[in-house]
């Protein structure tokens, strides 16, 4: 390691406002039998075992990566309720949530309903919306 | 040549004893001599000398001059550490100390300099390899270790370095975004200079003029001048993140080793780019990684000796989930196949359902870990130790996580089986055994609370401060949308869903946790706090490892 790289790193630093949400995806990589897994609170292996040379780079790792990065929680994270950084921000949303009472599963049948009652936009166009975002960032 | 033969002249106070060492204050001046000094050749006068309360924004300089002639100045830190001043006369030789300063402390009439522990003179080749800048040994963590101050010398003589081309430690920085540096220089010239990783790290430096494009002459012609290393830090620890001890705190060092194992050499240096490499891609949020991560995970042992398992574990629908792969085999042939991965990582982090301890080939995984300076951190049902596994254990760099989650016999067997009465004698055993290697492994006891254990809680630090353990471990039960887990066992109904506590009764648990902590002077790693870990470290500096979980 030079001393421009070490320069580098500092600036790097400075201009960075912002660590990812959780740094498990960088730093952590786990090969077990029941598959590969980005974090020891993940919900389902990314791939298989015999995979792990390419899983590390995969399409669902750097989805993973790019909404953490933007200090979201991934689709695969928010699925993953073991992991007491989902559970923490969970905790936060249902505070700030109108309907803190609702669990997110309960409550994505009341934004349904509530779409189809006053706005009628089809589901398939919020998923492929929300599909193509995660493609173009990675 | 030793202390009895330095004739102590004035400015100084009549020997003391603080109950562990003699030592006497000098005054702001102070002189002693040596008559018809015979050893010819470079020599060390060394101190080991403290200061006392100054006012904070005070320091306590040391000049030293021998027959007249000036020699060099140390600033005193409050806690007893070496200096070293170098000189080469002979005959007869009159030394002089004078401070910038002394005070008076209430109570006591005289007028206080520093305390001197002990005075030597001695040639290179027999003077303390760790010179000045260091702090007394400590043995309370992974490796036994002496704190650095800002900047150190190591004196290479003692060691007989002169002609290896490697000198390595194991180094723990207190920073977590490497932005600490390390210089090292030899005869003034500047080997390395390297941003630290965080935590303990091995790392391998070069003491060969070729390793930094300079060539066999060179080194030859400096072959008089080969006695001292000079380390420097960029910064220290800063001191208010440290108020319990107030000494001047830059890394851990473990006692230097010296080799000529390009393999070794290299591969530290590869380890430490990947690191450095990985964060600046994390900082730069980069999703495709040229790095590999410094923590790898990996799954020892599908088989387990508790049978029906422990009323919470997933193990039908993980040995589903493990399919095809349940019975390959992996050991450390496997884990030096994962190449870049393996060589990457710093922690290896067994995730197996199943019991490592009970592996084949258990021993040849640890010794290889060991020889590639990883660390492990191995979870365990408490219920494998034997001689085999005990030998195998002790002397390991290993976080050992002992998952018992009960201290009375009955609740114990409420969660696991009636093997209760075997779980106190084996871990006393491994206490005893790894206190004779270097007081390794880690022993960590884990604590899952849930509605089954709750009132176990204070028998646990109990436990806990019986076997020794490094800390208790807070771990949570996994959260499981609708799990359908459902036992009876020991005449308990287990219900998954209703053993997980709530908010409000974890909160109760962790104060309770902090109260019995003091109690029991047992340390408590909360896992319920994973993500914040590395804004929990700040505030501790002097805590171990981060704990994963």
């Amino acid at each position: 390691m030079t001393a421009d790289q070490n320069k580098t790193l500092g600036e790097l630093e400075a201009s960075l406002s912002r660590l990812p949400l959780c740094r498990e995806p960088w730093e952590s990589y786990y090969i077990l039998r029941r598959g590969i897994l980005p974090c020891c609170h993940g919900s389902q292996p990314i791939a298989p075992m015999s995979e792990w040379e390419t899983a590390w780079n995969s399409p669902k790792l750097r989805e993973i990566r790019w909404y953490l990065s933007q200090g979201k929680l991934s689709p695969y994270c928010l699925d993953s309720l073991s992991c007491p950084i989902v559970q923490r921000i969970l905790a936060l949303q249902k505070e700030k949530s109108p309907f803190p009472s609702l669990s997110p599963q309960q409550r994505a049948p009341l934004l349904r309903f509530l779409n189809r009652l006053l706005f009628r936009i089809p589901g398939r166009v919020y998923r492929v919306f929300r599909e193509r975002k995660g493609k173009r960032a990675i | 040549m030793n202390t009895t033969q330095i004739l102590y002249e004035m400015g100084w106070f009549p020997e003391e004893h603080d109950g562990k060492y003699p030592f006497r204050w000098m005054k702001k001046q102070a002189t002693f001599s040596l008559k018809n000094y015979k050893v010819k050749g470079k020599k060390y006068l060394l101190i080991t000398a403290a200061g006392h309360s100054y006012p904070e924004e005070q320091t306590v300089v040391l000049e030293l001059f021998l027959n007249g002639h000036k020699k060099g100045m140390k600033t005193i830190d409050s806690a007893f550490s070496s200096y070293a001043f170098l000189f080469d006369e002979t005959g007869d030789l009159q030394f002089e100390f004078r401070l910038s300063a002394a005070y008076q402390v209430p109570g006591d009439p005289r007028e206080l300099g520093i305390m001197f522990r002990k005075i030597e003179i001695l040639p290179p080749s027999q003077a303390d390899p760790f010179l000045e800048g260091w702090y007394v040994c400590e043995f309370d963590d992974f490796f036994p270790f002496r704190w650095m101050k800002q900047t150190a010398k190591i004196n290479l003589v003692t060691f007989g370095a002169k002609p290896h081309k490697y000198i390595s430690f194991h180094i723990f920085s207190e920073f977590s975004d490497f932005s600490q540096k390390l210089k090292i220089d030899l005869a003034g010239e500047i080997f390395s200079e390297i941003p630290l990783l965080p935590k303990w790290n091995f790392y391998s430096f070069p003491l060969q003029p070729s390793q930094s494009g300079q060539d066999e002459e060179k080194l030859n012609k400096r072959g008089g001048e080969w006695t001292e290393l000079n380390l420097s830090l960029s910064k220290v620890y800063p001191k208010k993140n440290h108020p319990e001890d107030q000494r001047e705190l830059g890394i851990r060092v473990s006692s230097p080793e010296f080799h000529d194992d390009e393999e070794t050499h290299k591969t530290s240096i590869s380890f430490h780019q990947n690191a450095l490499l990985n964060y600046q891609e994390m900082l730069e949020g980069k999703t495709k990684l040229e790095s590999f991560p410094p923590n790898l995970g990996v799954d020892l042992y599908g088989k387990c000796n508790i049978k029906p398992p422990c009323v919470y574990c997933l193990w039908d629908r993980m040995k589903a989930l493990e399919g095809e792969y349940v019975d390959t085999p992996v050991d450390e042939n496997t884990l030096a196949e994962y190449g870049p991965f393996f060589r990457s990582a710093r922690l290896i982090i067994n995730c197996s359902f199943g019991e490592p301890l009970l592996h084949p080939r258990l021993g040849e995984i640890l010794d290889f870990c060991q020889k590639q300076n990883k660390i492990l951190e191995i979870s365990t049902n408490g219920q494998a130790f034997s001689r085999r596994t005990i030998e195998a254990l002790a002397g390991k760099p290993i976080y050992l996580y002992i998952s018992l989650d009960a201290a009375t016999k009955e609740t114990y067997q409420k969660i696991r089986n009636d093997r209760w009465e075997t779980i106190l004698p084996n871990l006393l055993h491994l206490n005893q055994e790894r206190k004779k290697k270097s007081n390794l492994p880690k022993i960590y006891l884990v604590f899952m609370p849930m509605k089954v254990n709750k009132e176990d809680l204070e028998p646990y630090f109990h436990l806990c401060q019986k076997v020794e353990a490094e800390a208790l471990v807070l771990r949570p039960l996994n959260y499981l949308e609708n799990p359908q887990i459902e036992v009876d066992r020991a005449g308990y109904h287990f219900d998954y869903e209703k053993e997980l506590l709530s908010a409000g009764e974890l909160e109760d648990i962790f104060r309770k946790c902090d109260e019995f902590s003091v109690k029991y002077g047992i340390p408590v790693a909360n896992q319920f706090a994973f993500g914040i870990q590395e804004e929990a470290d700040l505030k501790k500096p002097l805590t171990p490892e981060k704990q994963r979980f």
